[in-house]
């Protein structure tokens, strides 16, 4: 009785669909078979045992509403202070154009300049639709 | 002084309230597209209306579409 050896060639074809893949298939193709027999049904029982708990829709529309009130807060907060700021701002720009008018229009100019100036520069440039931004 | 009161007080006013909404308007859009928000806003309170052209030429318009646009129109 001669014994089965692994140097003899495949017998049949469902050994060489498990050693080789068939001539003419994608590897990728034979991999995947290969994937799905070895591994897929313990994958599957593995995820049907898993059950993840489902938020409900009142509990997302409150996270979403939490968080809308949240960001309100914050713009009231940031908008109060640029209020007080731009007060002190205009308070002095009011007092300057009362002092010295001339001064006040070198300012306007310097302030114009170094606006254009930081505007150009690469810092500022990559801002832009679809660029980084906060 | 005197320069100050040759101009009338309505358009005092009305340039008041144009810097204040300007300023506002861009500190509130430039939260949500720039990364320099305050910069926007107090250029915005002290001139106008250049901060708002550039404003909508370096954050707000779209350069890749624009080139895009221009792109297909070339013969």
């Amino acid at each position: 009785m001669r014994r089965k050896n692994h140097h003899d060639g495949p017998k049949n074809k469902r050994d060489m669909e498990t050693e080789s893949p068939i001539e003419g298939s994608s590897s990728e193709e034979w991999e995947a078979e290969q994937f799905e027999q070895l591994v897929g049904r313990h994958l599957k029982q593995w995820d049907d045992s898993v059950t993840p708990e489902i938020p409900s829709i009142q509990s997302l529309e409150q996270l979403a509403g939490d968080q809308r009130d949240r960001l309100r807060g914050r713009l009231w907060r940031d908008l109060l202070l640029f209020w007080v700021v731009s007060g002190m701002i205009l308070s002095g720009l009011v007092l300057l154009v009362q002092r010295d008018l001339k001064l006040f229009i070198i300012v306007q100019v310097v302030v114009l300049m170094a606006a254009c100036l930081f505007v150009v520069s690469p810092v500022v440039r990559r801002e832009g639709r679809g660029k980084w931004t906060n | 002084m005197d320069e100050l009161k040759q101009i009338p007080v309505w358009l005092l006013v009305l340039l008041l309230i144009a810097l204040i909404s300007q300023s506002t308007w861009l500190f509130i859009d430039a939260r949500k597209h720039s990364r320099f928000p305050w910069f926007w806003g107090l250029w915005g309170l002290i001139q106008v209306p250049m901060p708002l052209i550039l404003y909508w030429l370096v954050v707000r318009v779209d350069r890749a579409q624009y080139e895009k646009l221009r792109n297909l129109w070339k013969p």
